[in-house]
C-alpha cells in the first residue's frame, strides 16, 4: 500500500515542480475514461453470465473427481486461456476467483499474478498491425503468446514455491 | 473471444443437464446482471481514478525525465534505429510508460513509433526487425508499479505485502527477458537462412 501512496506523491510533486495544473489534469483524465467504460460494461456482463453458468453447472465436482487433485483449478486454467485474448474478461475472472476462494488463497494470488504478468497478446498485436493496415504479422503472434505462457508458468512456480 | 464464450455457455448448460443442477443455473443466470454490475462498479471507479492520476503524470512530462536513462539499453534492443531520431524518443517514452504502469499512456506512444518505423520500411508488406521487437516488448514489459491490480486486491480485502508486489515484478521480468531472448534467437536463425 505504501508504494501506491509514494507513487501518487511523486506524481503530484513532479506536477507542482513543473507548474502543471494537476487538478485539471486529473479531471480531464478521469472524464476521458468514461468512453472506455461505456464499452466495458457489456463485455463484463457477457463474461459474468458465461462464467456463472459455467461455474454453477457442477463441472467443478466432476473435475475434482477426474483429477483427484486440488492443485489443478479449472478457473485458473480458464484465466490462462482468456488472458491473451481479453484483459477485461480476465479481470472479471480474477474478481470471481477472489469471491469464490478468497483473495489471499493460493488461487487468488495466482490469479493476481496472472493478471499482472503480460499484456493481452492477441489484442495488442491486432491493434498495432491494424493501425498501419499490415496483414503480415511475422512471428509476433506466436512469440507473444509463448512469452505469455512462460510468464504464466513462472506465476505457477512462484506460487507453488512460496505459498 | 466468441469461441470461448460459446464454449463456456454450451459446456455449462450441458453439464447442468447431466448433473441435474439446472435449477441452480437458471437462478444464477437471472442474478448475473446484478453480479456483473457490482463487479463493473468496483473496476470502473478504480479505472476512473487511476486514469486521473495517470493524466497528471503525463501532463507533468514525468515520462520524459526518465526516458534519458533508457536510451543506452534501448540501442542494444533496437540496433537498427539511430538513437538520436524522434522515433527512438517515442520508443523510449513508450517503454517508460509501461514500466511505470501507465499502460494508457504507452499505447498511443507505441503506435506513433510503429507508424514512424513503417515509413522507413523498405518493404511495406513485411514488418522490419525493429517493428517486431517493438510490438513484442509492448506485450511483455517489465512493470514496476502494477497499480490497478494492487488496488483491486486491496479493495477485495486482500493483502498487498511487499513480497507479493516483488513477485509480480519478477513475473513481468521473466516474461520480458524471455521475449528478448526469443526475438533475438529468431532473428539470428532467419539471418542464417537468408545466407544459405
Amino acid at each position: 500500500m505504501l508504494i501506491i501512496v509514494i507513487y501518487i506523491l511523486v506524481i503530484i510533486l513532479c506536477a507542482s515542480i513543473k507548474k502543471v495544473n494537476a487538478y485539471d489534469a486529473f479531471l480531464e483524465g478521469a472524464s476521458s475514461s468514461f468512453k472506455t467504460l461505456k464499452n466495458l460494461f457489456p463485455s463484463v456482463l457477457a463474461m459474468i453470465f458465461a462464467i456463472n453458468v459455467f461455474t454453477n453447472s457442477g463441472i467443478f465436482d466432476f473435475f475434482t473427481k477426474v483429477f483427484k487433485s486440488e492443485h489443478i483449478n479449472i478457473l485458473s486454467l480458464l484465466q490462462i486461456f482468456i488472458k491473451p485474448i481479453s484483459w477485461s474478461s480476465s479481470l472479471v475472472l480474477m474478481q470471481k476467483i477472489f469471491d469464490l476462494y478468497g483473495v489471499n488463497s493460493k488461487i487468488g494470488i495466482l490469479a493476481t499474478l496472472i493478471q499482472g504478468s503480460s499484456d493481452t497478446a492477441i489484442y495488442v498485436v491486432a491493434l498495432y498491425f491494424s493501425s498501419i493496415k499490415m496483414q503480415n504479422t511475422s512471428h509476433t503472434t506466436w512469440v507473444s503468446i509463448l512469452a505469455s505462457f512462460v510468464s504464466f508458468l513462472a506465476c505457477g512456480i512462484l506460487v507453488w514455491l512460496f505459498f | 473471444m466468441n469461441k470461448v464464450w460459446n464454449f463456456l455457455l454450451i459446456c455449462g448448460i450441458i453439464f447442468a443437464f447431466i448433473t441435474g443442477s439446472l435449477d441452480k443455473v437458471g437462478e444464477v443466470i437471472l442474478t448475473s446482471a446484478t453480479d456483473a454490475f457490482n463487479i463493473f462498479l468496483k473496476m470502473a471507479l478504480l479505472i476512473v481514478f487511476w486514469n486521473g492520476i495517470f493524466n497528471i503524470a503525463i501532463k507533468a512530462s514525468l515520462i520524459k525525465n526518465v526516458t534519458k536513462l533508457l536510451k543506452k539499453p534501448l540501442t542494444f534492443l533496437f540496433p537498427e534505429i539511430d538513437p538520436k531520431t524522434l522515433c527512438m524518443d517515442y520508443i523510449a517514452s513508450c517503454m517508460v510508460a509501461n514500466i511505470l504502469g501507465l499502460g494508457l499512456a504507452a499505447t498511443p506512444l507505441g503506435l506513433k513509433a510503429f507508424e514512424l518505423l513503417q515509413k522507413e520500411n523498405s518493404n511495406p508488406n513485411i514488418p522490419t526487425r525493429s517493428m517486431i521487437t517493438l510490438v513484442l516488448l509492448n506485450i511483455s514489459t517489465l512493470t514496476l508499479f502494477p497499480t490497478t491490480i494492487i488496488s483491486i486486491r486491496k479493495l477485495s480485502g486482500g493483502n498487498t505485502d511487499f513480497p507479493l508486489i516483488l513477485m509480480m515484478i519478477l513475473v513481468t521480468l521473466i516474461g520480458f527477458i524471455f521475449t528478448i531472448f526469443l526475438d533475438r534467437l529468431i532473428y539470428v536463425i532467419k539471418k542464417k537462412k537468408h545466407k544459405c
